[in-house]
């Protein structure tokens, strides 16, 4: 695989799960929400 | 010994040029930064656990970042040499599991994703570091020869020699003299030139030791002796004569030691080495 190709590939993948996981967990820095008894 | 020719009379080694973009581990320290606004999220609705990831995983890939920097230097170095040993420690290879870790730990517990995709998630950014930086070299580079020497001496030989025209040119820096400081930087360029042959032909290794012991420290001893004179303004017409006469010396031994190492006229270089070591020897320089 040329070098060019591979350091692009990299590059894409290291931008999609590291820029993924960090911005999802950016939404969601929040306390996970407490089940209510919502039975009568 | 028979050398092949192309050995006796190696190419001129000339480091590749920098490539015109290096992020250097910059990429690890901007992906992520969105862990920051992340954690002052979590600070701002009460989470610890999520202060905890957020905080923590930027920490672990700064940590990366600069495990992966350090890596890429002792890479370069690495590639710029002919002989050397592999690097001490694969940092390129740590820096990818540390990001690895990071990436997986805050997509599992910060983005609450499930296990098997926040593993997911941790394999594609050690495939994403491996592609994009490679892991470190692991195989000792060195030229097969009946030498007799380790890599690691040839290595320590060609360093020390290093050291020491750097301290040549360091000295050379204080002489406030243009003749005396074109033939300094003259005898550091054969100097170096002769380690140049070193790397390609190791064989030279005995002979090319003891010539740069005698005279490449002869050599430092004498310039650093001259500059600090020069320095304290006491020079006499003599002690001038004095250091250009061996200046001269070592510069003339220097080419014709180089052309004998490549000759391989073994005892030619001793008779030469023992006269120039006498000389220094009567000049007080050694």
């Amino acid at each position: 695989m040329p070098k060019l190709l591979r350091k692009f590939l990299g590059l894409i993948l290291l931008m999609t799960t590291i820029g993924l996981a960090t911005c999802q967990s950016m939404s969601k820095a929040e306390p996970m929400p407490v089940q209510a008894n919502m039975t009568l | 010994m028979n050398t092949p020719n192309a050995q006796r009379t190696p190419q001129r080694f000339v480091k590749k040029s920098k490539p015109w973009f290096s992020s250097n581990g910059l990429l690890l320290t901007i992906l992520p930064f969105a862990c920051i606004p992340a954690t002052i999220a979590a600070f701002s609705k009460g989470n610890l656990l999520g202060i905890i990831i957020n905080a923590g995983g930027y920490a672990l890939f700064l940590l990366a970042a600069k495990l992966l920097q350090n890596g890429l230097i002792a890479e370069m170095a690495y590639e710029a040499k002919r002989v050397t040993r592999a690097p001490k420690w694969p940092l390129k290879t740590l820096a990818a599991f540390i990001v690895a870790l990071a990436t997986f730990i805050i997509a599992w517990l910060g983005a609450h994703n499930t296990f098997l995709v926040s593993l997911a998630f941790g394999g594609g950014a050690l495939l994403g570091m491996y592609l994009n930086y490679g892991f470190d070299p692991r195989t000792e580079k060195s030229i097969l020869g009946g030498h007799g020497y380790t890599t690691e001496e040839i290595t320590q030989t060609i360093d020390q020699a290093e050291k020491v025209i750097f301290s040549i040119e360091t000295a050379n820096n204080q002489i406030r003299n243009s003749e005396f400081n074109k033939r300094i930087d003259r005898i550091c360029d054969t100097a170096r030139n002769i380690l140049v042959e070193l790397e390609a032909n190791p064989a030279a290794i005995r002979r090319t030791r003891k010539f740069l012991l005698v005279y490449l420290e002869g050599a430092s001893k004498v310039t650093a002796g001259y500059a600090s004179t020069h320095q304290q303004a006491v020079l006499t017409s003599d002690l001038e004569q004095n250091f250009r006469n061996v200046l001269d010396s070592i510069e003339t031994v220097f080419k014709e030691q180089k052309e004998k190492l490549l000759e391989e006229d073994l005892f030619d270089l001793d008779v030469q080495m023992e006269v120039l070591a006498t000389q220094l020897k009567n000049e007080g320089v050694v």
